[in-house]
């Protein structure tokens, strides 16, 4: 629930930045945060050791 | 000794395809052979690697656009050279997709080659001064082996000259992937599919064999995505989007990723079916949809597996 709600959040505020400091980003962005958490926390932000 | 013959048989009729079939129908073969090198290649890493790539059609493009940014702006119009620049720049770009990737395994190697794959999209989609944006670009007519054949009429080179040389880089490409998966390289891709950890223990490198095997699936998938381009004689982002690589699994599904022709029997089907299915209904997808989902239940191993599971059955009858 909470990871959820986090991510929403992060992904939503993360990508109005983009539209306004450089639009070519907003698209990439959504994929470079994909790659950039699967690459460093694969379980996520909030994921804990496999159960 | 009889699968040799059926090789032998399914080229001649390939090669002799000009001669006896349409020209809408030998113009079909064209993305079909360009798709065969793709699935060479996917299938090293799918069928015998194990690890389900969904980010593929980012060497596809990659191939494709490599290809028409030498025509249109290096003046470069050799189909050699872009072949062997397509296939240099998808190894390129592979090593650190595939340094990254091959770390995971099942979902999140298929999430992170799904992302790749988006961001090569977008920034095809988005920097339009250099890829053309969502127009593209336009790959103009190689030469091939030095010869410019421009004053062609443009059916007249691609079902002649152009057929021809794809039905040749395709017998390399087969060629050279049949030596690869037959080689102790090859070998060890299987152990490592069947049992990573039993692999491990007899002192395979799981994750630098995995790196390999990505590599050079990367660079077939490139030189297929050139070949894709003359036929159109335009590249576009579409190339690179997320259901042309889910496109190309779903070749290899149908033709069956447990048989090494598996995958060009599947990009054949498809072609054809996908053209004549079109033709009929414009829900295309709906009926490939209820295909696939049929395929994975009923047949696994796909066409061919369908084909050998008979053959088991009739022999243990005599």
């Amino acid at each position: 629930m909470r990871g959820a709600f986090v991510g929403a959040l992060a992904v939503g505020i993360l990508r109005s930045i983009a539209i306004s400091v450089y639009p070519e980003l907003e698209m990439l962005l959504i994929y470079l945060i994909v790659i950039a958490v699967l690459v460093v926390r694969p379980r996520g932000l909030f994921g804990g050791a496999e159960a | 000794m009889k699968g040799a013959l059926l090789v032998v048989l399914a080229t001649a009729a390939i090669a002799a395809a000009p001669l006896v079939a349409s020209t809408y129908h030998v113009l079909l073969m064209l993305p079909f052979m360009a798709y065969a090198v793709v699935l060479l290649g996917l299938n090293l890493l799918l069928g015998y690697t194990g690890l389900v790539s969904f980010g593929h059609a980012l060497f596809i493009g990659l191939g494709a656009y490599a290809g028409a940014f030498l025509t249109t702006h290096a003046q470069i119009r050799s189909l050699e050279v872009i072949l062997v620049s397509a296939a240099a720049l998808g190894a390129l770009v592979a090593v650190p997709v595939a340094a990254l990737c091959v770390r995971y395994v099942k979902i999140y190697f298929g999430m992170l080659t799904l992302a790749f794959g988006m961001v090569f999209y977008t920034f095809v989609l988005k920097f339009y001064r250099l890829t053309g944006g969502d127009e593209g670009l336009p790959f103009l007519r190689p030469s091939l082996l030095g010869h410019s054949l421009d004053a062609m009429p443009k059916i007249d080179y691609l079902v002649g000259p152009y057929y021809y040389y794809s039905l040749g880089v395709l017998a390399l490409a087969a060629l050279g992937m049949w030596r690869i998966v037959h080689s102790p390289f090859g070998l060890c891709l299987k152990t490592i599919r069947d049992n990573p950890t039993k692999a491990e223990t007899l002192g395979i490198g799981v994750t630098r064999h995995r790196f390999y095997a990505f590599v050079i699936s990367a660079a077939y998938a490139a030189v297929g995505g050139a070949l894709l381009g003359p036929p159109t004689g335009n590249v576009d982002p579409t190339l690179a989007y997320w259901t042309h690589s889910g496109n190309i699994v779903f070749m290899t599904l149908l033709g069956g990723f447990t048989n090494f022709f598996g995958p060009v029997v599947g990009a054949f089907v498809f072609i054809y079916l996908q053209n004549w299915v079109m033709s009929i209904v414009p829900y295309w997808r709906l009926i490939f949809g209820a295909m696939l989902a049929l395929i994975v239940i009923f047949a696994p191993e796909g066409l061919m597996g369908l084909v050998a599971r008979r053959r088991r059955a009739s022999a243990a009858r005599a």
